[in-house]
C-alpha cells in the first residue's frame, strides 16, 4: 500500500478514500500508525464485504491458508450518489494502479502532480511537447502501473496526423526505450478528428489542440539490483517522437526528437519480515510476525469449522 | 527454507513458487467485481481506531474510492 502520493489531489477534489482488507483491527492499527495513514482502513476479517463487492480471489482455495479470503486488489470509484462509475483492476496483484489514477478517472484527464519527472520543449512550428511520468510522487516504484504522458499542445490551426498518411507524409509516432526490467504497454492514442486535405480523396485523421499520448509502464524485479546497489537509483527513459505538422494550406517538414527523462527508482516499504530486512529493503515498522500468527489462528479456526 | 526467488511472467519475484494459488495470475477475461452503473452496497466495518464505520453515512454525498487490497501484514 503506497498511496501517500496523490492523496493531496484526492483531498483537494473532495474524494474520500476507504481501504478494505481481511486484516484484523490490531493489524491495520499497527500499519496505519507505522505508515502515517489517516484515511479509513477497514477490517473485513470474514471477507464479507470482499464477497459483497464480488472481488474475492477465487483462484485461492479454502485450504490455502493463510491466503484464502483475499480480494483481487483494485479500486471502485463512486460518484456523489454512491453509484460505481469506474473500476480499476489489473491482472497482476503487484501491478496495481496508484492514487493518481483515481483523480485522473474522475477528472477525465491527466494532470502532472508535484515532483513528477517532466521535460518540455517548443518546436519552431509552435507545438509544445511535454513529457512527464504520472504518479508516485516523482519516483518509479517497482510494481505499480504508472503512465508516461507525452502531451502535444498545438497552436490553433495546426494539427498532426495519425496513420494512414499519404506517401511522403509522416504520421505521429512515439517509441519509448528503457532498461531491462522496464515493461512498456502499447501507446494509448487520443481520439482523432477527420480532416480533408486538399488533393487527398479520403479525409485524414488528425490531432489538434492539446492531446495526450499515454504509455502505461511498470518496473519489475530485474531493476531491484539497481535500487539496492546504487545510492541514488534512477533509470533513463528515451522517448523518440516523430511527427509532421500541417496547417490548412501547407505541411511543415517532419520533426524527429529524442527526449531523455531521468526517473528516480525505488522499492516501496516491504512487509516487516526478516527475509526483507536481510535483503537490505526498507520495511514497515510493525510487528508483522505477531499479526501473521493471529491470522493463521483465524484461518485454522475457519478450517476447523468448515470440516 | 531456501533463499530462492521465483519470478513470474511479469518479472515480479516472490518466495513462493508460481504454482501457489495466491501467486497465480488470472487468465482470460478478467473483470472482477460489481458492474459499473450499479449502486455500491452499504456496509459497516471497524476502522483502525476500532470505531464502526457505516460506509454510505460516513461518505455522505462525496465522491469516493474504495480500495480492496490483500494485506497490510504480508
Amino acid at each position: 500500500m503506497e498511496l501517500q502520493h496523490g492523496l493531496d489531489q484526492l483531498r483537494d477534489e473532495g474524494i474520500k478514500l476507504y481501504a478494505i482488507s481481511y486484516d484484523d483491527t490490531d493489524a491495520v492499527a499497527d500499519f496505519s500508525q507505522a505508515a502515517g495513514i489517516e484515511f479509513p482502513m477497514l477490517s473485513d476479517v470474514d471477507s464479507r464485504v470482499i464477497r459483497q463487492y464480488d472481488v474475492l480471489n477465487t483462484i485461492v482455495q479454502p485450504e490455502d491458508a493463510p491466503f484464502y479470503g483475499v480480494p483481487f486488489p483494485g479500486f471502485f470509484l463512486l460518484n456523489e450518489d454512491g453509484v460505481i462509475v469506474d473500476k480499476l483492476f489489473n491482472r497482476h496483484f503487484a501491478n496495481r494502479e496508484g492514487a493518481e489514477s483515481i483523480v485522473d478517472s474522475f477528472l477525465g484527464r491527466v494532470a502532472p502532480g508535484d515532483r513528477e519527472p517532466i521535460a518540455t520543449f517548443t518546436e519552431d512550428d509552435g507545438i509544445e511537447i511535454t513529457t512527464f511520468l504520472r504518479g508516485g510522487g516523482g519516483v518509479l516504484r517497482i510494481g505499480p502501473r504508472r503512465r508516461l504522458v507525452v502531451r502535444f499542445a498545438m497552436p490553433e490551426g495546426i494539427h498532426i496526423y495519425d496513420d494512414p498518411v499519404p506517401d511522403g507524409m509522416v504520421a505521429a509516432q512515439i517509441d519509448v526505450e528503457g532498461p531491462d526490467g522496464l515493461r512498456l504497454e502499447p501507446v494509448e492514442s487520443p481520439a482523432t478528428a477527420p480532416f480533408a486535405l486538399q488533393g487527398v480523396d479520403a479525409p485524414l485523421q488528425v490531432w489538434g489542440g492539446t492531446v495526450d499520448f499515454i504509455v502505461p509502464l511498470f518496473a519489475n524485479a530485474a531493476l531491484a539490483p539497481v535500487v539496492l546497489l546504487d545510492p541514488e537509483p534512477s533509470i533513463e527513459l528515451k522517448i523518440k517522437i516523430r511527427y509532421q505538422a500541417c496547417d490548412e494550406n501547407q505541411c511543415f517538414i517532419p520533426q524527429s526528437r529524442t527526449i531523455e527523462l531521468q526517473v528516480p527508482l525505488a522499492i516501496g516499504p516491504m512487509p516487516a519480515f526478516d527475509m526483507n530486512r536481510n535483503r537490505g529493503l526498507e520495511v514497515i515498522d510493525m510487528d508483522s510476525p505477531e499479526h501473521m500468527r493471529r491470522l493463521m489462528q483465524r484461518q485454522n479456526e475457519r478450517l476447523a469449522n468448515e470440516s | 527454507m531456501s533463499d530462492e526467488m521465483f519470478v513470474d511472467e511479469y518479472g515480479f519475484a516472490g518466495r513462493r513458487p508460481l504454482t501457489s494459488t495466491q501467486r497465480m495470475i488470472p487468465e482470460g477475461d478478467f473483470t472482477p467485481g460489481l458492474e459499473i452503473g450499479e449502486t455500491a452496497p452499504d456496509f459497516a466495518l471497524p476502522n483502525q481506531h476500532g470505531e464502526e464505520v457505516s460506509f454510505h453515512t460516513d461518505r455522505g454525498g462525496a465522491r469516493a474510492a474504495v480500495l480492496f487490497y490483500r494485506s497490510a501484514v504480508w
